[in-house]
């Protein structure tokens, strides 16, 4: 019978310190040993920024499932995180299920550009990150792509209702709109992760850009439709047919074990 | 830390910032509830929240840090959502009160106090403020002085030698060394010490330990005058705790401003704070509807 310490009658251990306490307290700077910056490896080993129109960026699985699925797309750079393990990654081609950020010309101009966030970034890692990707893409407009985070929405979800919001940055918001864009995220609630570090980059740098958050992580088809409407008014995207690619892409992402014992 | 805003429009006589402090994890308006709480009960956080709503105060620019991680939101403070952008870090100013308000709405990258502490001491002395006042929640069962059970604030300065100020202690305040905590300045060497276990055994030094310590020390270290104003209280029901510690900061700059302790307790719009109950004239943000989280699913039952 295993022997349990009585908290009543016990001596108090040595120390009463609360662990978390110490551990959001900074580390002795002689032990920290930093790593390294991510960077952009460009396809052809030629150092360029990108300006397109638009740029996209997937942060969710359903987004970067679309976006794979837009044909005739060609990658131009990678950006490489160091410490992310790239073990199991296909050799040949990118796929959806590799843990990389691969940037693609969605047209043959380079005027819309996309990037597949398959990776996760550490946050201490989101202020760099984002910096890196502006050095290397200088975009008229963002458009990102992100899932609706349970814990951070202040009212109910159902997985059988597709919902759609949006955050943009002032200077979006001071356009002139002729798209239909979807509801602004209600008040109270919040999105937090790279999603959330590229607006708050675009929002001080006085960029336009614009956040779509999904829900639920299997729908691909409002996300598919609202992509479509609002690059709508770019003459590249017309053909790029982002909600047939939405219809391709279902039911082809993985069944998560969570789903399997439904 | 770089700001990006209107730089003319800051108000420079005093700089009213929240701390953070390690804690549950607590869901509460624009503050992401997956990371350790940035102050107990995000008392600090509600209570700018209730001074910026309140007062109608603009904002003026933005705080980027690498060490603050990022979240993003809509307009916390309405009458009506706008759809306009909060980030984690923003900036408000009162032009009566001649004071900034810094709205800190999500936690810093594990292991980054010191050096947060410091990159904001940075800006607050290059960008000319003349005092820096942090408003903070204290756990309570961490407090350990029963005669002091009821609603109290305490207050810590650098303005003095002794540690006392006149005005905080007509105001009714306790000196935090009062409470029976240690106020040793925040040194690595003592941090680095606790965590080989070689001091600090006791609850003393708690409020040692705490990031709005790591912030006071900084402050000070860099000749700005800053007050630490401080309420014990627990995770749940904040709103009170944030009342409670808006009113106190709201009393203290209208005394600083000139008028008298009697001027004031007579200003129709305080009575109710001057008899402890919570004020009914502050105005609620907007993301405070949903504080709570969502409705209950009636289909349940």
């Amino acid at each position: 019978m295993a022997t349990h310490s009585d908290p009543l009658t016990e001596l108090p251990p040595p120390s009463r310190f609360d662990p978390e306490d110490l551990e959001l307290l900074s580390d002795d700077p002689s032990q920290v040993i930093p790593t390294p910056a991510p960077f952009v490896a460009w396809r052809n080993d030629e150092a360029k920024i990108l300006r397109p129109e638009l740029l996209l960026l997937g942060f969710s699985r359903p987004s970067c499932t679309l976006l794979h699925h837009i044909p005739g797309k060609k990658l131009l750079a990678s950006i490489v995180l160091p410490g992310i393990s790239m073990a199991g990654n296909s050799i040949a081609a990118p796929s959806p299920e590799d843990h990389c950020c691969c940037l693609y010309a969605l047209d043959g101009d380079c005027s819309i550009v996309a990037a597949l966030v398959q990776y996760r970034i550490p946050p201490e890692k989101y202020h760099e990150w984002v910096r890196v990707l502006f050095a290397a893409v200088n975009p008229d407009a963002i458009l990102a792509m992100e899932l609706l985070q349970a814990e951070n929405f202040r009212s109910r979800l159902s997985v059988d209702d597709p919902m759609l919001f949006t955050l943009e940055t002032d200077a979006m918001r001071a356009e002139k709109r002729e798209q239909q864009i979807p509801p602004f995220l209600p008040s109270g609630s919040l999105i937090d992760g790279p999603a959330a570090a590229v607006l708050s980059y675009c929002q001080m740098q006085s960029l336009r850009a614009r956040l779509l958050v999904s829900w639920p992580e299997r729908d691909v088809s409002c996300l598919g439709k609202s992509l479509q409407d609002l690059t709508s008014y770019l003459p590249g995207a017309r053909t790029l047919g982002f909600a047939q690619a939405s219809k391709a892409s279902v039911g082809k992402r993985g069944i998560s074990t969570y789903e399997l014992f439904m | 830390m770089e700001f990006c805003g209107d730089r003319a429009r800051l108000r420079r006589k005093a700089l009213v910032l929240v701390s953070f402090n390690p804690g549950l994890c607590l869901a509460h308006c624009l503050i992401s509830c997956d990371q350790p709480a940035l102050s107990i009960g995000n008392a600090g956080q509600l209570a700018v929240d209730l001074l910026i709503s309140t007062y109608g105060m603009p904002r003026v620019g933005f705080l980027d840090d690498p060490h603050v991680l990022p979240c993003v939101g809509n307009d916390p403070f309405g009458p009506e959502p706008r759809g306009e952008l909060a980030v984690a870090m923003e900036l408000y100013v009162d032009s009566a009160s001649d004071i900034t308000v810094l709205q800190q709405r999500s936690p810093l990258v594990k292991g980054s106090t010191l050096k947060f502490a410091e990159n904001l001491a940075d800006w607050a002395k290059s960008e000319g403020f003349e005092n820096v006042v942090v408003l903070s929640g204290l756990d309570s069962g961490k407090r350990h002085l029963l005669h002091n059970a009821g609603p109290q604030v305490y207050y810590q300065t650098s303005a003095s030698e002794d540690g006392k100020d006149e005005l905080c202690e007509r105001l009714g305040w306790l000196d935090v060394k009062q409470s029976g905590q240690h106020t040793e300045p925040f040194e690595f060497s003592v941090l680095r010490d606790a965590m080989d276990g070689r001091v600090g055994e006791h609850d003393q030094d708690y409020l040692s330990r705490l990031p709005v310590t790591a912030l006071f020390t900084s402050f000070k270290k860099r000749g700005l005058k800053v007050l630490s104003v401080l309420c014990y209280c627990a995770e749940g029901d904040n709103i009170p705790d944030a009342t409670f510690l808006a009113s106190a900061c709201d009393k203290f700059f209208h005394s600083c401003n000139g008028m008298s302790y009697r001027s004031w307790i007579n200003h129709a719009n305080y009575l109710h704070i001057y008899a402890g109950k919570e004020c009914k004239n502050w105005r609620i943000p907007l993301s405070w509807s949903t504080v709570y989280g969502a409705p209950p699913d009636l289909s349940i039952y």
